[in-house]
This record gives structure tokens, C-alpha cells and sequence, in this order.
């Protein structure tokens, strides 16, 4: 009856046929290389980059083409996007990069995990590891360290006060007496529903550098509610998206707000108006056009 | 010799057996009758130690049965329960090897795993999965395995270890046709010619009649007759025991004494 | 003419088993070079070879590539075999004291508890169990995650234990219970977690191997090694067991006290591998199953070959974790859930077949 009464006539059974053939399919993948190019002296350092805004800076700075390789949050420009993915930025493997030989390694303080880092050291790769501040001072400080690291401190210059003058300009045509909105904003997390941010995150502080009121006060990000979202009566909504979103739950679930009511949802770009990167003058400047619709009223 | 003195088990209120008393002594066979509910398997199961919580004492060999270590009394003791689940597709020969569990011999006794399953005719099935066999082969194959742990008496006991040996055997002929019935039974005889005490439980009145020595017959969980085989040709006893009209008792005890006297 | 029986009774199951341990020794080892040489640095063999003369030796490190294999592919292999053979050995343990194929050690509750705590310390570090990260440092969630498992088995049993009697059927229930009340715990946690945290705790619930260190590797000698060079001594025990636990008393085995010891080495060996390496499903599972299909139920054969497929198996499929979307890295236990899915459902096919056809 068992399948095993074949195996004492030296007849393999169908279990070790299969587990052969596995592994001699496993064999052929081993066979497959990954990038073998000898390096030459002269050459500029190959860079892997770790963090959205990294890279966008990188590529800022005029450095796009010694990137060999990204993680899975650097999707701007769309030439990232066609690199080599060296998987999500909290949990990284050190052979992984090592293959890829890499001369630099810039990545966010957030990346982990650390031995990854220590690793790498050890491997003889230069590692930098950038903080993080969500402010306009923060932007200008990663800039100023990438462009140390790759020794263009030239462009650095130039990128910063780019991204300074936008940052102002974009402030400044907020007029000066205007009512800080009270604000909601909402990331439509695809099927994780919607969820709205509150204190210590990324889009807290680009409502705080906009002076806006944020209507939720807790920690993090919370699935909101329309009876939560009703009692917070915002004045204007903020949607982005990581993933497709029924608009329609968006709606619904601001049903009678003020917002709502007077047709103050807007969409905006995630990737933009949360990167903190070298296009935050143009997320300022995004967010300000709806937040104040008056300065654009009052515009010439 | 296992003395059973004044034993009591109680599950909540209720006296599943209260105040019984019995003896089994080397080479005499015990056939414990009564109705459904009587206790019968109760008291098996408390002289195999498979209930331990009961009240009163027995005691095996004048010293308490569960002072004696598990190994020791596996090697003398033999039990064969009612119903045995094994649904892991074992061969037959596995499951009779697994008697010798008690010596540690199971890859050394190839002959006396053949000579038990030719004894209870299964040998043919002994490369058969066990779950596949039929209620009855699947008992005879149970009853090789619980006579192989007392196959040979045990000459390691020593002085101070069990002397004689003990089977006790659980209704373990409910499945099997006539003539295995009496095969198994006959072969029971001859574990009890060689000095093995032999209790077992039974439903057959009949079957009982042409083989126990003694009788111990239980109602709701009190003795209500022990004594000689004689006692089955006893009308009045077969109506009491088994709340029977009279005449059927009468029918049952002319039947009984023909099986006596068949011996 | 009987002696020609009676030799066709052991001999021929003994012949089959040595053949088949000895191809899945050989597979075993095979893969294990394998191991060590692939991933997404190309290596050959001879480096393969030589770095572990060294690593025998002690010598000091030589190249990258020593390093590489030395540093991030040897330790990676190691726990690859330590984990996978202690699962499959606690999945036969498992099914033998639950006389359940089906039965996996989550039963007993090791993962939940070890879910529940490394949830709590991904969730709650910065609060509630910022002393505990102080006292633990980087060892903060293995460790956790250990206790976690310990802890609820150790109350599992504690709950099916009546008396000094272990009752399988209030063993089942009580952790069935104990893993809803862990399972809800959890979900709280989720709760309240942030985005990286929840990202975080879906990593490791995916299981990977790409992050043990040798301190926890020498946890992982002591509490996977330990019991698997003690366990195939109740391999007796557990065949009889599945004739139920009065005949296993009959039969002269000491089963309470087996039965802890049993459970005890399966809880140690699986929390162990999930403190280290997060949750890797369907070894215990599968692997016993495979192993009951070629070599019969008998546990003096299921136990060591159980030993050398799970630790296979999962140098197997940590190989493909490593290799397939190179350089980034799979969660092993991702993988295995998509080796082991098909590879069930296919047991599962030709168990209905046997069963038809006999």
C-alpha cells in the first residue's frame, strides 16, 4: 500500500526522483553571476544608495550614473527604478550588497540592521550613514553630507541654495495674517484602508513647516473613522497614496466635515510632498497652494 | 498471586466498584461475568494499574502493586485492553515486536515473534499495515504482542522480583469468530498449565463456561457470586446476575452445565 | 523454507532504511557545500573547501572571499541545520504524542508565545520594555522571544496536566485556548504599532536566516544539539505511545515522565529556532510526514532520518532565499511556506490515492 514497498526492489521512489531534479534546478540558478566588471583605477566609486531621498540627491548632484544599485523606497527619478534592488531598507544583506562591489554605501541612519553596517566596514566598503530631520534644515544637512561623500561639495552648494530659494519663495507667498487650517492628512494605504497621521511623522512636519494645525493629536498613524474624522472637523484634507485607493472610502469617510463640505480634499503627490528631499521646495509649495487658497486668490 | 482487598472506585458519588474482593492465583483461570456496567473492566484496569486512584489495596505478591517499578511488572504482567487505536500504518510483525518492549530485544527475537503470531494465526498478515486489518485479525495480532511479554517465565526476576506471571486479558475475544474464540482460549490453557494466573473479563457466558476455572461474577459494581465454575449451571445465580426471566436462566444454566461437562 | 520467512521479515526494512539515510547523508552534505558556495558572490568549490580547512583550523582570515564564506555563509549554514533538523525532529515528536500526523508544534504553543513576546519587544521598546532592552541590549528579541516560548509551553502543560497526569485531550484544548488568548494579545500590539513597526514584525514573522550571530548560534548548539542527541532513546517510547498511553504503561514505560521530557525537548528545540530566526512553518509539518511515506512510522528510523531532511530542507530553501532575487534577500520562511504548500498538498494527493486503491 505505502509508496515505500518499491524502495527495497532498488527502484528510487517518485520522492527521490523529485528531490534530485530540484536540485540539479538549484545547481543551474547557483550558475547565475551577478555583476562581474573588472574595476579600473580611474574609474568613479560605484555607490549604492539606501533611502528615497538619498537617492534623489545623489542624482541631484549629477552622480546617477555610479549608482550600481538602490533600495525599494528610492523610486524618483524613474532611472532608480531600473536598478538592481537590494530589498528593504531595515532589512538588508550584506552579501547581497557585497556583490554588487560597491566603493560607497550612503544610506539613511534609519537603515539597519547595524551588524549589516558593521559588516560592510569590515568588508573594506566606505559606509555613510545620513540622520534624518524632517525639517528644512534637515534637507539642507543631507545634502551637505552626500555631496561631502561623494566629493561635490560644488553642486552641494548650488543644490542647497536651489532648494532654499524654492523653500522660501514658496513660504513666502503665504500672506501673513492667514489662519493656520485645521488640517487632516490622510495616507491611503491600498488595502490597509486610510490612515491619518498624527504627531512624529513625516507629514507633521511638513504641516509644521507650513503652519498648519493638525487636527489629530496622537502618535503615529491611525486608521481613521468618519465619526473620528467628523469630531476632528477638519477644514482641509490632505490624501496621499502609497497604493491604489477607492476614492470613493475617501469620501465617505469624510462625510459633513467642513472639508468635505466645501470641497477642500485634495490629492498630493506621496512621494513628493513626504520625500524631504531636494524637491521639498516644490512639496512646499504643492501644500501651500491648498492650504491657503487665498494667496493664490490674491496672487497676481 | 494478586490479592485484590476491599477495592473501591468512585468517580464523583457514584461506586463504580465498591468493596470487591478477588484473588488470582498461578495457573488457575478467573473468568470475571456480569452484565453491562457491572465493573468488570473497572477492576481489570485497576490490577493493570491503569487506574490508580481507587480505595482498598492489591496486592501482587504480598507487596502493594504500584510499589512495584513499571519495568518490572511490565516484564510479568501482561495486559490485553479492550480496544487498542493505532492508525500509523505499522506492519504486523512491528506491532507484535513491540511486546518485547519490556527486555529491550525487539531486533533479537525474530523466533519468538514468529512462533506468537503462528500462535494466534496472524503470522500470514505480518507484513500487512495493522490499520487495514479486520477487528478480529487486529485483536489476534494485539494478543501476539501481550504474550510475548510473558512468553518464557522470567529467569531474571531474582528472588526478590516477581515469581510468577499474570495475564489479563479484556473481553479479547469480542470480535473474533467461533473457532478463533476457542483457539485463543485454548491457548490461554496453556499459558495457565504453565503457572500463568489468567483473569479475564467476559461477555460469553458460554465461553466461560467451557474454559474459567473460577468464577467471579460482578453486579454494579459488587461481588454477587464468586466461586468454581459450577456456579454458571446455577439457574438462580444466571437470573440474578443478569436480571433473566427464569426460564431463559434455566435455559441458560442446562446450556452451561453441557459445556462442563464437554471439557 | 522458514528461515527464508522468517529473514524476509526485518532484513528487507533494514536494507531500504540504510540505503535511503545513506542518499540523504550524502544529499545532505552535498547541499551543504552547495550552500557555502552559492549565494550572490560568485565562488567556486576549491575556495569552498579551503575556507573551511581554515575555519577547522582557526586561521586568520585571508581574502574577501574567506570572509564570505567564513563570516556570512558558514554561520547562515549552520543554523540552516540546526534549525531545520530540531523542527522536523519536534514535528515527529509532536505528532507521536498527539497520535496525530497532522499535529505541528504550535500546538504545544512555542510560536505564539515567542510571536507574542518579539511583538511586544518591536512594539514596545521605547516604553514598557525600554528596561528590558537596556538589560539585553541587541539580544533584546531572541531572548524575549525564548522566554515567550518557554513561558506559555510551560503553562500549556501546566493547564493539561491534572493530577500528574498529562491528558493529550486537555493538552489540545489548553492550547488551543492559550494560543487565541496570545493571538489577541498580539493583535493588540498591532495595534498600536507604527508603520516601521509593523513593518518589522511582518519580517519576522516571515523567518530568515540572515541575522544570527555566533552567540546565538552557541544558544542554538545547546538547545537544538542537546535534545537531538537524546531524543532517539524514546524513540520505544514514542512507537508505543501511538498504541496509546496504557499500553505504553503496560508495556513498562515510564510515560508521564516521558511525556515531559518529550514535550520539553520539542518546546526547547522549536523555541530556540524561532527566537533566533522568527517563525519558519511546514518543516515540522512536512518533513515527518515525507520521512513516514519512504520509511515507515517506525520512530528508530523516523527520528535520525526526520534529523537529516529538516536540516536538508531548509539549507535548501534558505539557498533559494539567498539566490533567487539576489542582492536582495528572501525571508526563508516565506520560502519554505512555497516549497512546503505544493509539497503537502502533493502528500496529501497520494495519501487519497493509497487509500483508493487498497
Amino acid at each position: 500500500m505505502p509508496v515505500k514497498v518499491k524502495i527495497a526492489g532498488l527502484k528510487p521512489s517518485g520522492f527521490i526522483k523529485a528531490l534530485l531534479l530540484l536540485l540539479v534546478m538549484v545547481s543551474t540558478l547557483v550558475k547565475a553571476d551577478s555583476d562581474t566588471s573588472a574595476r579600473e583605477h580611474n574609474t568613479p566609486p560605484r555607490i549604492i544608495s539606501i533611502d528615497g531621498s538619498l537617492t534623489e540627491i545623489v542624482y541631484a548632484l549629477d552622480a546617477g550614473e555610479q549608482l550600481v544599485a538602490v533600495d525599494t523606497t528610492s523610486r524618483y527619478p524613474q532611472a532608480a527604478t531600473e536598478l538592481p534592488d537590494v530589498g528593504y531598507m531595515r532589512r538588508l544583506s550584506t552579501e547581497g550588497i557585497l556583490s554588487l562591489k560597491p566603493d560607497l554605501v550612503i544610506a539613511s541612519q534609519d537603515a539597519g540592521p547595524a551588524e549589516v553596517f558593521t559588516q560592510l566596514h569590515q568588508a573594506g566598503v566606505s559606509v555613510v550613514r545620513v540622520r534624518n530631520e524632517y525639517t528644512l534644515a534637515g534637507v539642507l544637512a543631507k545634502v551637505d553630507q552626500v555631496a561631502q561623500a561623494l566629493n561635490k561639495q560644488q553642486q552641494g552648494e548650488q543644490l542647497k541654495q536651489t532648494i532654499q530659494q524654492q523653500t522660501s519663495a514658496a513660504l513666502a507667498a503665504i500672506p501673513e495674517n492667514a489662519a493656520a487650517p485645521e488640517t487632516l492628512f490622510i495616507l491611503g494605504a491600498g488595502n490597509r484602508g486610510l490612515m491619518a497621521a498624527g504627531k512624529n511623522t513625516q507629514a507633521q512636519a511638513m504641516l509644521d513647516l507650513l503652519a498648519a494645525n493638525n487636527v489629530m493629536d496622537y502618535d503615529g498613524y491611525k486608521p481613521v473613522s468618519a465619526e473620528g474624522a467628523l469630531l476632528a472637523n477638519p477644514h482641509v484634507v490632505l490624501v496621499a497614496h502609497t497604493g491604489p485607493t477607492d476614492s470613493d472610502a475617501v469620501t465617505t469617510s469624510l462625510m459633513m466635515t467642513d472639508a468635505q463640505k466645501n470641497n477642500r480634499i485634495h490629492t498630493v503627490n506621496t512621494s513628493v510632498v513626504l520625500g524631504f528631499g531636494p524637491r521639498l521646495g516644490e512639496a512646499v509649495k504643492q501644500l501651500a497652494d491648498v492650504l491657503y487658497p487665498q494667496a493664490l486668490a490674491g496672487a497676481e | 498471586m494478586i490479592q485484590v482487598k476491599n477495592l473501591s472506585v468512585y468517580r464523583g458519588k457514584k461506586a463504580i466498584l465498591n468493596d470487591v474482593s478477588a484473588s488470582l492465583v498461578a495457573g488457575k483461570k478467573l473468568a470475571v461475568l456480569g452484565p453491562n456496567g457491572a465493573g468488570k473492566s473497572t477492576l481489570l484496569k485497576c490490577i493493570s494499574q491503569e487506574i490508580s486512584d481507587y480505595h482498598g489495596d492489591i496486592q501482587l505478591e504480598n507487596q502493594s502493586l504500584s510499589e512495584w517499578p513499571a519495568l518490572q511488572r511490565a516484564r510479568s504482567l501482561a495486559v490485553m485492553p479492550q480496544k487498542v487505536e493505532l492508525t500509523f500504518p505499522f506492519r504486523a510483525h512491528q506491532v507484535v515486536a513491540m511486546g518485547r518492549a519490556p527486555y529491550g530485544d525487539e531486533n533479537q527475537s525474530d523466533e519468538l515473534i514468529r512462533q506468537a503470531m503462528l500462535c494466534t494465526d496472524v503470522w500470514h498478515l505480518r507484513d500487512r499495515p495493522y490499520p487495514l486489518l479486520s477487528g478480529g485479525e487486529q485483536q489476534r495480532v494485539q494478543l501476539a504482542r501481550v504474550l510475548l511479554q510473558i512468553w518464557q517465565p522470567n529467569h531474571d526476576a531474582g528472588r526478590a522480583g516477581i515469581q510468577q506471571r499474570y495475564l489479563l486479558l479484556d473481553e479479547c475475544t469480542s470480535a473474533l469468530d467461533p473457532a478463533h474464540q476457542h483457539a485463543i482460549m485454548t491457548l490461554a490453557d496453556q499459558f495457565a498449565d504453565q503457572g500463568v494466573a489468567v483473569l479475564a473479563v467476559m461477555h460469553d457466558v458460554a465461553l466461560a463456561a467451557s474454559w474459567a476455572d473460577e468464577i467471579l461474577i460482578l453486579k454494579q459494581g459488587e461481588v454477587l457470586a464468586s466461586g468454581d465454575r459450577d456456579l454458571l449451571s446455577q439457574g438462580d445465580v444466571l437470573q440474578q446476575a443478569y436480571d433473566l426471566d427464569m426460564a431463559l436462566a434455566s435455559q441458560y444454566a442446562r446450556q452451561n452445565q453441557q459445556w462442563l461437562e464437554f471439557r | 523454507m522458514q528461515l527464508a520467512r522468517r529473514l524476509s521479515v526485518l532484513p528487507r526494512v533494514q536494507f531500504s532504511f540504510a540505503w535511503q539515510v545513506g542518499l540523504l547523508v550524502i544529499t545532505f552534505i552535498f547541499l551543504f557545500l552547495l550552500a557555502l558556495a552559492s549565494g550572490p558572490i560568485s565562488m567556486d568549490v576549491s575556495q569552498v573547501l579551503q575556507s573551511l580547512a581554515n575555519a577547522l583550523v582557526g586561521a586568520d582570515i585571508q581574502s574577501q572571499a574567506d570572509w564570505v564564506i567564513r563570516e556570512l555563509r558558514l554561520p547562515r549554514a549552520v543554523m540552516a541545520m540546526l534549525i531545520g533538523a530540531g523542527l522536523a525532529v519536534a514535528g515527529v515528536v509532536t505528532q507521536g504524542i498527539f497520535r496525530n500526523p497532522l499535529a505541528d508544534p504550535g500546538l504545544i504553543g512555542v510560536s505564539s508565545g515567542a510571536a507574542l513576546a518579539a511583538v511586544a519587544v518591536i512594539v514596545l521598546s521605547n516604553s514598557w520594555l525600554a528596561f528590558w532592552v537596556q538589560l539585553t541590549g541587541t539580544f533584546a528579541l531572541p531572548l524575549a522571544a525564548f522566554l515567550g516560548a518557554m513561558a506559555v509551553s510551560l503553562l500549556i502543560y501546566r493547564l493539561g496536566t491534572i493530577n500528574g497526569q498529562t491528558q493529550i485531550a486537555m493538552l489540545l484544548l489548553a492550547g488551543v485556548a492559550i494560543n487565541v488568548i496570545t493571538g489577541a494579545l498580539t493583535g493588540i500590539l498591532t495595534y498600536v504599532a507604527d508603520d516601521q513597526q509593523l513593518r518589522s514584525m511582518t519580517f519576522w514573522s516571515m523567518g530568515s536566516l540572515a541575522y544570527g550571530r555566533w552567540p546565538e548560534i552557541s544558544a542554538l548548539f545547546l538547545c537544538v544539539l542537546l535534545p537531538l542527541l537524546a531524543l532517539p532513546k524514546f524513540s520505544r517510547l514514542l512507537n508505543a505511545l501511538l498504541m496509546g498511553e496504557a499500553v505504553a504503561s503496560h508495556l513498562g514505560f515510564q510515560v508521564q515522565r516521558g511525556k515531559f521530557i518529550l514535550l520539553a525537548a520539542a518546546a526547547l528545540m522549536v523555541g530556540a529556532g524561532v527566537a533566533v530566526a522568527g517563525m519558519i512553518g511546514f518543516i515540522g509539518l512536512v518533513v515527518p510526514h515525507l520521512m513516514r511515506l519512504m520509511l515507515g512510522p517506525d520512530h528508530r528510523q523516523l527520528l535520525p532520518a526526520s534529523m537529516v531532511c529538516g536540516a536538508a530542507l531548509l539549507l535548501l530553501a534558505d539557498l533559494i532565499a539567498r539566490t533567487w532575487l539576489a542582492p536582495a534577500d528572501i525571508p526563508v520562511g516565506l520560502v519554505m511556506a512555497i516549497l512546503g504548500g505544493p509539497v503537502f498538498l502533493l502528500l496529501l494527493m497520494q495519501q487519497i490515492k493509497t487509500v483508493r486503491s487498497s
